[in-house]
């Protein structure tokens, strides 16, 4: 039903069907939230999808393809170059990548955005000197800064969010350092603190509810983001270390065998892929809910 | 205007000091490289011998000040694997990293514009759903699947293209696609963003009310308006792509300074480590440099705005 049903001169279409064709696909604007539901469940109970044991070798079925069967197992998406189940190590992986990009999302976050706070409120030296830094930090290829810390600290789970988290938190200290700034010029802000409210309170109080929204709206968009970075480091040995299961460790392997065993590559891909379109895409409509005017 | 490039210039430089501590520091609580060098049954005297030959045994604060000031002098020292001038080797490699920015900007670019003019001037239309669905996917595609993807497909299956290594046209096309898309998406969504914005404006309405033809009006008002912020975002896309596409490079063999960092990093490689992220750095720190001044060239209202200061 193309018909152009707000114009009054258009053709008659049931009011009921054109409404509820309206609301679904409003509803169907949210199928992010499908498959992040999906992740996070495999995330909590991989156990409970994961047909076989991921760490399990099959030596006896090394490199073989999708469907594959042996010892009465079926490896529905084939096996990789130890006779590992590639669906199970797939559905186990999605636990590094959501753990590691909603804790240095969340870690980045709380940090960036309370030293924004913080610089938004002494403006004398604290300030300047925290925006400075901030600066200094942007300007460096971050991607680089975060091999070099990783390579400097030892690739690990908690390591990895440290370093991401590090790399990170300036961009959110930007926006909570504007937002408090323009905070702080508004009438209620400026007659809590002549009413004598002290200075915590008014930053509790006043402040942190204008600042957050625009937090949330950049923290759903560093979280595909931060998918991305913990692969990448993975693909090149300095992420979460195996036999863990990790998308970007199965890529790099994948890789090796491409010529030989596509399966191994293209399906943590494709998950890796979904994950980072849907999380993205409800990054978007946050931004569109919270953020109407676009001004973070 | 001379204020602010001077201001600018200082923080570049405090940028580029900020690196140079957080290399030095950062390298230096990565490891022990003497370990790696010796065979495994070296007696405790040959370690400290090879420690003190290349002056790992003195005090950190005085290894970081020879560290400043050797770094001013471009001095890296040898890499500890290859026995040659660290920076010597960063700057043999950088060439090809050169290459093959260009090659990623030259597809974003040639694909980005289009694609951004159009989903602003269709907005609403089919040709924009048919465009956003690209940059989309342009944009959450991590480059280290579509990299093996197109070797899937080009290289493996039809032949096309060779799956890895430099050498020619043929071999630069595969790494600049996987390497661009990422750009493309970014600089279609910038570009298309400020068509919007600028679509809606006066002068707009004015130079077609005067019956300008669409396509003149397109190019000859609202690019030249509408292109400006997006030169800040090519700028860094620029500064990133030179700064080591490090998974492109890793994927395609590509001898550029990202799989020299990999290199140098699993085998702890001080020298080459500290030459070739200072070294990517300060291309980043300089290539930002230069588009915030073009921008007072580009856009004259900006040297006003400064003079007036």
């Amino acid at each position: 039903m193309t018909i152009a049903i707000n114009q009054p001169w258009g053709p008659e279409v049931p009011l009921s069907r054109a409404k509820r064709a309206g609301k679904l696909r409003k509803l169907l604007r949210w199928w992010p939230l499908a498959i992040l539901g999906i992740a996070a469940f495999a995330a909590a109970f991989p156990y409970l999808l994961a047909p076989l044991n991921p760490d399990l070798t099959h030596l006896n079925a090394r490199l073989q393809g999708p469907g594959f069967r042996a010892d009465g197992l079926k490896f529905l998406l084939g096996t990789d170059d130890l006779g590992r189940d590639v669906l199970s190590r797939v559905i186990w992986g999605v636990r590094v990548s959501v753990v590691v990009a909603t804790t240095a999302v969340f870690a980045a976050g709380v940090f960036g955005g309370a030293m924004g706070i913080i610089a938004g409120v002494r403006k004398r030296i604290l300030g300047p000197v925290i925006m400075r830094i901030a600066d200094m930090v942007l300007s460096i290829p971050f991607f680089l800064l975060a091999i070099l810390v990783v390579a400097a600290l030892g690739p690990n789970l908690r390591n990895l969010v440290i370093v991401l988290a590090l790399v990170r938190w300036p961009r959110y200290a930007r926006v909570a350092y504007a937002q408090t700034l323009e905070a702080s010029e508004r009438e209620f802000v400026r007659a809590a603190v002549a009413l004598g409210a002290r200075q915590l309170r008014v930053v509790r109080r006043h402040i942190l509810p204008e600042v957050l929204p625009a937090l949330v709206v950049i923290a759903t968009l560093e979280v595909g983001l931060m998918v991305i970075y913990e692969a990448a480091l993975s693909f090149i040995g300095l992420g979460v270390q195996p036999p863990t299961p990790s998308w970007g460790s199965m890529l790099s392997t994948g890789q090796q065998f491409v010529a030989s065993a596509w399966w191994i590559a293209t399906f943590p891909g494709l998950a890796l892929f979904l994950l980072v379109v849907a999380v993205n895409r409800l990054g978007d409509l946050i931004r569109d809910l919270l953020d109407p005017k676009g001004r973070i | 205007m001379v204020r602010f490039i001077l201001n600018r210039l200082a923080q570049a430089a405090l940028s580029l000091f900020g690196v140079l501590t957080v290399v030095f520091f950062a390298v230096h609580i990565a490891g022990d490289p003497v370990r790696l060098l010796v065979p495994q049954n070296s007696s405790a005297a040959d370690i400290a011998r090879l420690s003190r030959q290349l002056g790992l045994d003195r005090p950190l604060v005085d290894q970081y000040w020879t560290f400043l000031v050797h770094a001013a002098h471009g001095n890296f020292g040898y890499s500890f694997v290859l026995d040659q001038p660290a920076l010597g080797i960063v700057l043999t490699r950088f060439p090809n990293t050169v290459e093959l920015a260009a090659g990623a900007l030259v597809f974003a670019l040639s694909l980005a514009i289009p694609i951004g003019i159009l989903s602003a001037v269709f907005r609403g239309k089919w040709i924009e759903r048919a465009l956003m669905p690209v940059i989309l996917i342009g944009q959450s595609m991590p480059v280290f699947w579509s990299g093996i993807l197109l070797i899937l497909i080009f290289a493996v299956h039809w032949h096309v293209f060779p799956s890895s290594g430099q050498g020619g046209l043929r071999a630069l096309i595969l790494p600049s696609v996987t390497l661009g898309s990422l750009s493309l998406a970014t600089i279609a969504r910038m570009i298309r963003g400020s068509f919007l914005e600028h679509l809606n404006r006066e002068y707009v309405r004015t130079a077609k009310a005067k019956g300008a033809s669409a396509s003149r009006v397109l190019l000859r008002h609202v690019f030249r308006n509408a292109f400006l912020p997006v030169l800040t975002v090519l700028g860094m896309e620029t500064a990133n792509l030179l700064g080591g596409a490090v998974i492109a490079e890793e994927i395609f063999a590509w001898p550029g300074i990202g799989q020299l960092t990999v290199q140098a990093v699993q085998s702890l490689d001080f020298p080459v480590v500290e030459a070739v992220v200072l070294f990517a750095a300060t291309i980043y720190i300089l290539a930002n440099l230069a588009v915030d001044l073009l921008y007072g060239v580009v856009d004259p209202r900006l040297r006003h705005e400064g003079n007036q200061q």
